[in-house]
C-alpha cells in the first residue's frame, strides 16, 4: 500500500506522500553528488594550482597570454539515438541557388615554373580563379575535379608566399584581398540544430562549415599574407578597412570552433599591423559586447574576442586612458551577468585581472562591480567569481583591500554559508591563501565580526562534512590570529542571536503601523488589490492550469536536447584542427591608438 | 512607544522606516520594501509624497537591477499618489535616472511606467515637463538613454505645439542615423508606432527617408526591424505613393542577403498586403511571396509557407484562382516534399485553408494528393497538423475522400512512442468525431478511446477522460450508456489500482454529461463498491467522486446510499482518506 502511494504521482494525491518522495529523492541525489563532485572539484583544484600558493611563486600575470579558448568542448564518446544516419552535421553558406552547377576551372601551370617575368601576372590568375565558389553542403561531390583545381591552387600560393620574398606586389593586394572577401565573407546559415532549439555551446555540438577544405587555405593564406615580411600595411589598408574588418567580426558568430580560431588570428593580426583600424575594431567589438549583453545573449565568438582584447590590454600605456577605462567597466564587468558565462570566463577573468595589474586604482570599481553582478540563484557560476575574485585579490594593493573589505567580506560570508557545498568550499579555499590571509590578518579587526557570525553558525548546522572540517580551519587560524578579538566575537554572536529576534518583531510591528495609516487614507480602496496575491485553492487550480495550457501550447512537439547526437566525426574533424597561434601576443602599442 | 507620541514623531515615520530598510543587506527585504511603496506613499498622503517621497527616491537610486526593475514599475502606478494630472510631472526625475541604466529590463519597464505617466500629463505639463525629458535623453552621452527616449515620442507627439513637433522628430531623425546599432535597432523598432501619430506630409519627407536608410544599414539586425516596419510605414500612406516610397525598400529586402532579413518579410507578408492594396499585391508581391516560397533557408521557407492561406484568401477575387493555381500551386507542390520538417509542418497547418478559395473541383483534382502525402509524412507533427484542420476540407469536398488515409494516419499517432504525439491527438478526437460520424467512429476509434484510458502515462490518462466527456457530450447519454459505460466499469475491478482510480476520474467526468438516471442507476452502485478498496488512494478518490458526483444524482439516494459510505470513510485508519471523506460530508451537506 504505502509503495503505491509513492510510485504515483499525479495531482491528487495527497501531500504527504509527495513530499516525503522530494526528500528522498534530494536526499538520495545529494549523497551520490556529494561524493563524486566533491572528489572531481578537487583533482580539478590540484591540476590547476597548488592550494596553498605563495605570491612569489606565481608567475606575473603579465608574462602570461590569454588563455586560449576551447576547440573541442567535450569528448565523443556517448551513445547514438536510434535513427540517426549517420552524417555529420555540415552547413553550408547560406548563398548558393543552384546556380553553379558544372562550373570549370582550368588548371594552370605552377608559379614557380613560370619564367620570373609572368609569375605576378599568374599569380593574380590564380588568385582570380579561387573567386568562384563551390558548393559543399548539397551537393558534396559535385564538381570534385574542379574543387581539386582551386584546393591546389589555393595550396600552392600558401606555399608560394611563404617561401618566396618580393612576391607580395602592388598588383597582388587588391586581388588577394578581394578573393578573401569573396570566399570568407557570407550570411551565417541559421543554427541547424536538428530539434529547432538554438545553438547551446555549453550543450550542443557545433555545426561544421562544409566548405571548410577550402576556407581553411584561403584563411591560411590571408594569415601568410599578413605575416609576410613583404607585407605592407600602407597599401594594404586601401582594401583592408573598416568595411573589410566589420564584415569579418560578423563572422565571429560561426558555429564553427576552427573558423573561430582562424577569425581570432587574423583579426589579431590586422589590429596588429594598421594602426589606423584599432579604434574601429575596438569599437565594433564593443557593440557585439553589448548587443550580446543586452539584447541577445547569444554569440559564438565572445571567447575568441575576448582573447584578442586580453592580448590588446597587455600592451595598453600607462597612464590608461578614459575609453579604456569605460570599456572596462561598463562592457568586461557586464558581460559577467550573462548566464552562457562559463564559455568565456577564463579570458574574461585574463583581462580584468590585466586591467587591475596596470592601474590598481580600478580595484574598488572592479570589485564592487563583481559584488553588484554576483550570482544569487546559479551555483557554477558563483564558483566562477570565486575564482576571479580569488586572482583579483592575489594582485591587490593593501591599501585598495581596505577599501572594499567591508562589502567583499560580506558577500563572502554568505558564501561559505552557502548551501550548495561547491560554492562554500571554493570561498573556504580562500583561507589556504596565505596573501589573502596576511591582509585579513591585518585588518582583522573589522573582518573577524562580519565572518565570525555565519562561520560560526556552519560549524554544525552544514549539511556536508568536508565544509565542517573548513569551517574548523577558518576558525582555527582566525583564533591564531588574535585570540582576544576571537572571544569577543563569540561573545558578541550569542548577543546578536538575542537581539535578531527581538529586530524582527520590531520591523513587523512598524509596518503594520504604517498599514494602518495607510489605511486611514481614503484614496486607499483603490490601491487594494496590488496587495497580496489571492491564493484560494480554486485560484491556484485556476493559475496552474491556464500556465500549463499555456506551456503545453508553445512546447513543440518533438524536443528534447539530450537526445542530440555526439558525432565522433565532428570531434574528429576538431581535434584536428591546428592552431595557426597557440596563444595571442601583445601588439605593439606604437602610437598609443 | 507610547501611544501619547507627539503627532511629529508618527509622521515621520513612514520614510524613516523605508530608509531603514533599504539599507538592509538582504536584496529580498529592499525589494519588499519596494514592493509596499505604494503603502508608504498612501501613509504619507499626496503632498508629502510629493515633496518627500519622491526626492528621496530620485537621490538614492543606487541598488541591484531586482529592485530598480520593482521601483520603475512601482513609479507608474503613482499617479494617483501624487494627486492625479496635475502633479503626475513629479514622477518623472526618478523615472528619467532609471531609464537611463544599463540593464535593459529596468529600462523597458522604466520606459512602459513614463508612457502610462504621459497620458496623465496636461498638454502643457508635457512641454514643459515630459518633452524636455526626452530631449534630455535623446541626447545622453551613453546609448543607453538613447535607446530609451526611442520609445517616448510616439505618447507626447500628438499633444504637442507644432514647433514642438518639429523638434521631436528632428530628434526622432537624429536617433535613426546614431553611431551605435543598438539605438538605430531602437529607433528602427518605434519607428512604426511613431509614424502612426505624425501627419501623412511628415512621414512622406522626414520619416521614410530615414525609414529608407534604417532598410539599408549596415547591420541585418537594423534591417530587419526596419523591414517589420514597412507594413506599418506603408499602411499610412495614400495608394498612390506606394509604389515610389515602399515597393522598392521591399523589393530589395525580400532579396536582402541575410536569411534573417528575408524572414522578417516572410513574417510580415500578410500586414504587408493588406497595407498595399489589391493591385501592387497582385503585380509585385505574388513574385515576391513566390520566391520567399523557394528561398534557400528553411526558416525563410516555413515562415513563407505558413502564410500561405492567408496570402491566397487576400488575392483580390478576379485574379485569386488564377494567381494560386499558376504561381502559388507549385511552390507549395515542392514544399510538401521539403527536406526540412519545420517547413512542411507550417505548410500542413495552413494548407488544408486552400480548399474553401479554389473549391471543390481544383481540391479534388490538386490538393487531395497533397492531403495524402502529407498524412503520410515521417514527421508526427506534420501529419497532426493536417489532421487538425479537417474541417476546413470537410466543407468542400466531404471527408469520405480522406477517410481511406486518414484512418491509419490516425491509428499510427494514437501509438507513437512521444506522448505529446498522442496527447495531440486525443485532443482532436472531439472534433473528429464530429467529421466522421458516429457509425464510423463507433466502428473505428471508441476502441482506441478507451485504449487511452490505460495508458501508463497520467496526462494521456487524463486527456481520455476529458475526451470522454466530450464525445458523450457530442452523442448523447444513450451512446454512452452502450458504448462506453460497459467497458468503463469493467476497469473498476482491474488489478491495477492506477486503472482503478482511472475508472473514478471517468464517473468524476461522466456523471456531469450523462444525466441523472444513468449516473444514478448505473455509475453509482460501483462507487460505493469500492469504498472497500485495500488502496487508500482509492478509498480517498471514492470520496472524492462522491462529493462531485453529488450534485448530478438523485436526491433520494444521497441519505440512504452515500451517507452511510462518507461516514464509514470518516473513520478511516489512513488520515487522507478521512480528510476526504470529512471534506465531502460538509460539501454534500451545504
Amino acid at each position: 500500500m504505502g509503495e503505491c502511494r509513492l510510485s504515483f504521482e499525479e495531482a491528487t494525491v495527497c501531500m504527504r506522500a509527495v513530499v516525503v518522495l522530494k526528500m528522498l529523492a534530494s536526499a538520495a541525489t545529494a549523497h551520490l553528488t556529494r561524493h563524486s563532485l566533491s572528489t572531481a572539484f578537487q583533482i580539478r583544484r590540484s591540476i590547476d594550482r597548488p592550494l596553498v600558493m605563495n605570491r612569489e611563486e606565481k608567475p606575473a600575470l603579465a608574462a602570461r597570454p590569454p588563455p586560449p579558448s576551447l576547440i573541442v568542448h567535450r569528448s565523443g564518446d556517448s551513445p547514438r539515438p536510434p535513427g540517426w544516419n549517420g552524417q555529420p552535421r555540415r552547413s553550408g553558406s547560406s548563398r548558393f541557388n543552384g546556380q553553379h552547377n558544372n562550373q570549370e576551372l582550368v588548371k594552370l601551370p605552377p608559379i614557380q615554373d613560370a619564367p620570373v617575368g609572368e609569375r605576378e601576372q599568374l599569380f593574380v590568375q590564380k588568385l582570380r580563379q579561387c573567386c568562384l565558389l563551390f558548393d559543399f553542403a548539397d551537393e558534396p561531390l559535385s564538381d570534385l575535379k574542379w574543387k581539386e583545381v582551386k584546393r591546389a591552387a589555393l595550396l600552392e600560393m600558401v606555399e608560394y608566399v611563404t617561401t618566396q620574398q618580393g612576391v607580395i606586389t602592388e598588383p597582388i593586394y587588391p586581388e588577394a584581398v578581394n578573393m578573401f572577401a569573396i570566399n570568407l565573407f557570407r550570411t551565417l546559415p541559421p543554427s541547424s540544430n536538428p530539434n529547432g532549439a538554438e545553438f547551446d555551446p555549453e550543450e550542443d555540438e557545433p555545426t561544421l562549415e562544409a566548405a571548410w577544405p577550402h576556407l581553411q587555405l584561403v584563411y591560411e593564406l590571408f594569415l601568410r599574407l599578413l605575416e609576410s615580411p613583404d607585407f605592407q600595411p600602407n597599401i594594404a589598408k586601401k582594401y583592408i578597412d573598416q568595411k573589410f574588418v566589420s564584415q569579418l567580426l560578423e563572422l565571429f558568430d560561426t558555429e564553427d570552433p576552427r573558423e573561430r580560431d582562424f577569425l581570432k588570428t587574423t583579426l589579431h593580426r590586422i589590429y596588429g599591423k594598421f594602426l589606423v583600424l584599432r579604434a574601429y575594431i575596438r569599437k565594433q567589438i564593443n557593440n557585439i559586447f553589448y548587443r550580446f549583453i543586452y539584447e541577445t545573449e547569444h554569440h559564438n565568438g565572445i571567447a575568441e574576442l575576448l582573447e584578442i582584447l586580453g592580448s590588446i590590454i597587455n600592451g595598453f600605456a600607462l597612464p590608461l586612458k578614459e575609453e579604456h577605462k569605460q570599456f572596462l567597466l561598463k562592457v568586461l564587468l557586464p558581460l559577467h551577468k550573462v548566464k552562457s558565462l562559463s564559455v568565456y570566463h577564463p579570458q574574461l577573468a585574463y583581462c580584468v585581472v590585466q586591467f587591475l595589474e596596470k592601474d590598481p586604482s580600478l580595484t574598488q570599481p572592479v570589485i564592487k562591480a563583481l559584488l553588484k553582478y554576483w550570482p544569487k540563484t546559479h551555483s557554477p557560476k558563483e564558483v566562477m567569481f570565486l575564482n576571479e575574485m580569488e586572482e583579483i585579490l592575489d594582485v591587490i594593493e593593501p591599501a585598495e583591500f581596505q577599501k572594499v573589505m567591508d562589502p567583499l567580506f560580506r558577500q563572502l560570508a554568505k558564501c561559505v554559508s552557502s548551501p550548495h557545498f561547491q560554492v562554500a568550499e571554493r570561498a573556504l579555499y580562500y583561507w589556504n591563501n596565505e596573501y589573502i590571509m596576511s591582509l585579513i590578518s591585518d585588518n582583522a579587526t573589522h573582518i573577524l565580526p562580519i565572518m565570525f557570525p555565519s562561520l560560526y553558525r556552519n560549524t554544525k548546522s552544514h549539511w556536508n562534512k568536508t565544509i565542517h572540517g573548513l569551517v574548523y580551519n577558518a576558525l582555527k587560524l582566525f583564533m591564531e590570529m588574535n585570540h582576544k578579538l576571537f572571544n569577543e566575537c563569540t561573545e558578541q554572536y550569542k548577543q546578536e542571536k538575542q537581539k535578531e529576534r527581538e529586530r524582527v518583531q520590531h520591523r513587523e510591528e512598524l509596518w503594520q503601523r504604517i498599514e494602518a495609516v495607510a489605511a486611514a487614507n481614503p484614496a486607499c480602496k483603490s490601491h487594494d488589490d496590488e496587495g497580496l496575491p489571492d491564493l484560494s485553492p480554486s485560484t491556484l487550480q485556476k493559475e496552474s492550469l491556464e500556465v500549463r495550457r499555456h506551456h503545453n501550447a508553445n512546447k513543440p512537439l518533438l524536443r528534447k536536447k539530450s537526445d542530440l547526437p555526439v558525432d565522433t566525426s565532428t570531434v574528429k574533424a576538431l581535434s584536428e584542427h591546428k592552431r595557426a597561434d597557440p596563444y595571442l601576443t601583445t601588439p605593439p602599442d606604437a602610437d598609443k591608438c | 512607544m507610547a501611544a501619547s507620541d507627539s503627532a511629529a514623531d508618527e509622521s515621520l515615520y513612514p520614510i524613516a522606516v523605508l530608509i531603514d530598510e533599504l539599507k538592509n543587506d538582504d536584496v529580498q527585504l529592499r525589494l519588499n520594501s519596494i514592493k509596499k511603496l505604494s503603502t508608504i506613499a498612501l501613509a504619507l498622503g499626496v503632498e508629502r509624497t510629493r515633496s518627500e517621497l519622491i526626492p528621496f527616491l530620485t537621490e538614492t537610486i543606487y541598488d541591484e537591477d531586482e529592485v530598480l526593475l520593482a521601483l520603475a514599475e512601482q513609479l507608474g502606478n503613482f499617479i494617483t499618489l501624487v494627486g492625479g494630472s496635475e502633479f503626475v510631472h513629479c514622477l518623472l526625475p526618478p523615472l528619467e535616472s532609471l531609464a537611463a541604466v544599463e540593464e535593459t529590463v529596468v529600462r523597458d519597464k522604466a520606459v512602459a511606467s513614463l508612457r502610462a505617466v504621459a497620458a496623465h500629463h496636461t498638454p502643457q505639463a508635457l512641454e514643459q515637463h515630459f518633452v524636455p525629458l526626452v530631449q534630455r535623453l535623446a541626447g545622453g552621452d551613453w546609448f543607453t538613454s538613447r535607446a530609451s527616449a526611442c520609445g517616448l515620442f510616439s505618447v507626447c507627439y500628438p499633444r504637442v505645439s507644432a514647433p514642438v513637433k518639429a523638434e521631436l522628430r528632428e530628434h526622432f531623425r537624429t536617433l535613426c542615423q546614431d553611431d551605435t546599432p543598438m539605438v538605430r535597432r531602437a529607433a528602427a523598432f518605434k519607428l512604426g508606432e511613431f509614424a502612426r501619430v505624425v501627419e501623412v506630409e511628415y512621414v512622406k519627407s522626414d520619416l521614410i527617408p530615414m525609414f529608407v536608410l534604417l532598410a539599408q544599414d549596415e547591420q541585418d539586425s537594423v534591417r530587419l526591424l526596419a523591414a517589420e516596419a514597412c507594413a506599418a510605414v506603408a499602411g499610412l500612406l495614400p495608394p498612390e505613393d506606394m509604389e515610389q516610397l515602399v515597393m522598392p525598400t521591399v523589393r530589395t529586402r525580400a532579396g536582402d542577403s541575410s536569411w534573417r532579413v528575408r524572414y522578417m518579410v516572410a513574417d510580415k507578408f500578410v500586414e504587408l498586403q493588406q497595407a498595399v492594396g489589391p493591385e501592387l499585391a497582385r503585380s509585385d508581391l505574388a513574385p515576391i511571396f513566390q520566391a520567399l516560397l523557394k528561398d534557400t533557408e528553411a526558416e525563410v521557407r516555413a515562415a513563407a509557407a505558413g502564410k500561405v492561406k492567408d496570402f491566397c484568401m487576400n488575392l483580390d477575387k478576379a485574379h485569386q484562382e488564377h494567381i494560386i493555381m499558376n504561381m502559388i500551386l507549385p511552390q507549395i507542390k515542392d514544399l510538401v516534399c521539403d527536406a526540412n520538417q519545420h517547413v512542411k509542418s507550417a505548410l500542413a497547418s495552413v494548407i488544408m485553408g486552400l480548399s474553401p478559395i479554389v473549391g471543390r473541383q481544383n481540391t479534388i483534382e490538386h490538393l487531395l494528393p497533397l492531403f495524402l502525402t502529407q498524412l503520410k509524412d515521417e514527421c508526427p507533427e506534420v501529419r497532426l497538423n493536417i489532421i487538425s484542420n479537417l474541417e476546413c476540407v470537410n466543407e468542400v469536398i466531404g471527408i469520405q475522400q480522406l477517410v481511406q488515409s486518414l484512418l491509419p494516419a490516425i491509428m499510427e499517432l494514437a501509438e507513437d512512442t512521444k506522448w505529446r504525439v498522442r496527447l495531440a491527438i486525443i485532443e482532436h478526437m472531439p472534433l473528429l468525431a464530429g467529421q466522421l460520424g458516429q457509425e464510423f467512429f463507433d466502428e473505428k476509434l471508441t476502441g482506441l478511446c478507451m485504449f487511452w484510458l490505460i495508458d501508463h502515462v497520467y496526462a494521456i490518462r487524463e486527456a481520455a477522460t476529458l475526451n470522454l466527456k466530450k464525445l458523450v457530450e457530442q452523442y448523447g447519454p444513450a451512446w454512452a450508456e452502450t458504448n462506453v459505460i460497459p467497458k468503463v466499469l469493467a476497469m473498476s475491478r482491474e488489478q491495477n489500482y492506477l486503472h482503478r482510480m482511472t475508472y473514478l476520474f471517468c464517473i468524476n467526468v461522466l456523471s456531469e454529461v450523462c444525466g441523472k438516471d444513468i449516473t444514478t442507476r448505473v455509475l453509482l452502485p460501483t462507487v460505493l463498491s469500492m469504498a472497500d478498496d485495500n488502496v487508500a488512494n482509492v478509498r480517498f478518490n471514492v470520496a472524492k467522486t462522491l462529493q462531485k458526483m453529488a450534485p448530478y444524482l438523485d436526491p433520494a439516494v444521497i441519505q440512504p446510499q452515500i451517507k452511510p459510505v462518507l461516514e464509514k470513510l470518516n473513520v478511516d485508519p489512513d488520515v487522507d482518506v478521512k480528510y476526504f471523506a470529512s471534506e465531502a460530508i460538509t460539501g454534500i451537506a451545504g
